[in-house]
């Protein structure tokens, strides 16, 4: 227990024990970055799962991994907001009526998260952000490809419609009419998915990927609308979670600016992304992703298991847990990055066939 | 030679789709193949999309610009079958023109179309929501580049280095001042090196 609430006490240099011990691990930062700043552009969401997992595979504590992504968040956000603005995805008012809740989620994240790390470390702390991260992100992307599958079967269908039947059915009064989505929407169901993506962004880093499915799925608000407005809660919400985490002393802006070193190059090819490439593709991936990611977090649980004294591990078991948790986690990151660059620039080129016969814009 | 294939239910020479049509080829040494998707297949039917058909012939022939026509049903193989023997084409527009359900179970729809062909596929709509969209460019602004830029390098070169030591005095000392300096830091940074890297979509010529 010694060994634990030194961990604890030594929130100040673990980030740079982790950096001199190995100076490459900045760079798999920046590249954490730019994956997460791609994908982030790409589909309104997704930087933080990426980037989460990531870190604490380079070493970071969980709690501090996702202090550190809830602080990025922040400016990530208000960049590619302003990009998304630009093109019109931006419900802002829809924005602000989740945030109203959202920001007591976050709240509650904090505490929890602050909880595990004083009483059970470093290990205790991963193991925690790893668990809600598995448990909620293979529900979520379970759903998001069954429904990609479907799209890709019946080109031309939407997305699912079950939620927002089933959504209709609690229209509980007073309605909402958001005019840039074109939905009417309960302000108690808006509410109370406010306070649970809140408390996913305060938990695991991860608030789009609650937020953004809702928006589709119970709001039946479009996919562009939905990722553009996912962003701009996100700047409120990464503001208010930099701060309460910046209570606790968990941020470490070093690793935040190398995260932004990467994320803020990676993020404008994103967004240019949802304006070329097909909608089908970008909930695909996203789905596909995230089931990879939740893969990797599960081969990393052993490892904190063990260092918790719960489980018992041969040596080489362990390593091969770490190493095929980094392969599924970086692999996937770099493969769905090259795949959105790639979507970008063809369909840009595409375009620029039809530009030659006269017709600028409105080719897809 | 390039080709357009313009589809279309009605054919008038006023709507959108035609006039793009018309203003692309124009002088562009392209041709246009155009559809006239009928409702059904009645005689009468036919015979007035012929008539239409050729007071739009009419009107591209006056233009100089080469045109050829084709009334083609609801029916999704026959649809596929003409659309194919048309091909290649420079592009593929679709005007005024619904698919029935019919045609979108037998797989012709607007998605299914952009999959399987691998020219340009459109509608008049999507065209004409992007011009009114339409910014002008706003270029490369690079008195303003160099400014942030040199804002980048200060955090990166001069700032960042000093973070361990700042981590201890402010920002990881748990009070609402390192709170509120890391929001500050954060604001100010994601601002200037967003700024900066905001040029690299220009420069890779994805935005203009």
């Amino acid at each position: 227990m010694q060994d634990i609430a030194a961990q604890a006490i030594d929130k100040i240099n673990v980030v740079s024990q982790i950096f001199d011990a190995n100076p490459w691990t900045m760079i798999g930062v920046i590249l954490l970055g730019f994956m997460g700043g791609t994908l982030s552009g790409f589909i309104g969401s997704g930087g933080a799962f990426l980037m989460t997992p990531g870190m604490m595979n380079l070493g970071v504590p969980g709690v501090m991994a996702v202090s550190a992504n809830i602080t990025h968040k922040f400016g990530k956000a208000m960049m590619g907001s302003k990009k998304h603005g630009e093109f019109g995805h931006v419900d802002k008012k829809l924005g602000i009526y989740l945030l109203a809740t959202a920001a007591i989620g976050i709240r509650a994240a904090v505490v929890v998260n602050g909880f595990f790390f004083e009483k059970l470390g470093k290990a205790g702390s991963s193991l925690y952000v790893s668990a809600f991260f598995v448990l909620t992100l293979s529900i979520i992307g379970y759903s998001l490809l069954k429904d990609a599958m479907r799209s890709s079967r019946e080109p031309g269908a939407g997305p699912s419609d079950k939620l927002l039947n089933l959504s209709r059915k609690f229209q509980f009064k007073p309605l909402i009419h958001f005019k840039v989505a074109n939905v009417d929407v309960s302000l108690v169901v808006l509410l109370v998915i406010g306070f649970f993506v809140g408390f996913m962004a305060g938990t695991i880093g991860v608030g789009g990927f609650i937020g953004v499915p809702a928006m589709i799925y119970v709001f039946g608000v479009p996919t562009v609308v939905a990722a553009g407005t996912e962003l701009f809660l996100a700047m409120f919400m990464g503001a208010w979670g930099a701060f309460n985490y910046g209570l606790q002393g968990y941020v470490d802006l070093r690793l935040v600016l190398l995260l932004y070193g990467g994320s803020l190059v990676g993020i404008y090819f994103g967004a240019i992304g949802t304006h070329l490439v097909k909608e089908l593709y970008i909930r695909m991936v996203t789905a596909i992703l995230i089931l990879l990611c939740v893969v990797s977090r599960v081969l990393a649980i052993p490892e904190y298991l063990l260092q918790l004294e719960i489980i018992e591990l041969n040596e080489g078991s362990a390593v091969m847990f770490e190493i095929g948790s980094k392969v599924f986690l970086f692999g996937s990151g770099i493969v769905a990055t090259f795949l959105i660059l790639f979507w970008t620039f063809k369909a840009k080129a595409k375009e620029k066939a039809g530009e030659r016969l006269g017709f600028s814009h409105g080719l897809e | 030679m390039k080709k357009i294939i313009l589809i279309d239910g009605k054919w008038d020479m006023n709507s959108p789709a035609l006039q793009y049509t018309l203003k692309a080829s124009k002088g562009t040494d392209t041709e246009i193949a155009g559809i006239f998707l009928a409702a059904d297949s009645s005689k009468e039917t036919i015979e007035n999309a012929r008539n239409v058909l050729k007071a739009a012939r009419q009107a591209f022939d006056s233009e100089g610009v080469g045109f050829s026509s084709y009334v083609v049903a609801q029916d999704p193989e026959t649809f596929m079958k003409k659309l194919n023997d048309l091909m290649p084409a420079s592009l593929v527009l679709i005007g005024d023109a619904k698919f029935t359900d019919e045609m979108k179970k037998g797989g012709v729809s607007i998605e299914a179309l952009k999959e399987k062909f691998t020219c340009p596929v459109t509608t008049a709509e999507a065209i004409a929501a992007a011009h009114k969209e339409k910014k002008p460019a706003k270029g490369i602004n690079w008195g303003k580049f160099i400014i942030y830029a040199i804002g980048s390098a200060l955090m990166y070169g001069v700032f960042f280095p000093e973070i361990d030591m700042l981590n201890k005095k402010i920002f990881m000392t748990g009070t609402v001042l390192g709170g509120l300096a890391i929001m500050a830091v954060v604001a100010v940074h994601a601002w200037t090196w967003g700024n900066t890297t905001n040029i690299l979509p220009k420069l890779f010529k994805l935005e203009k």
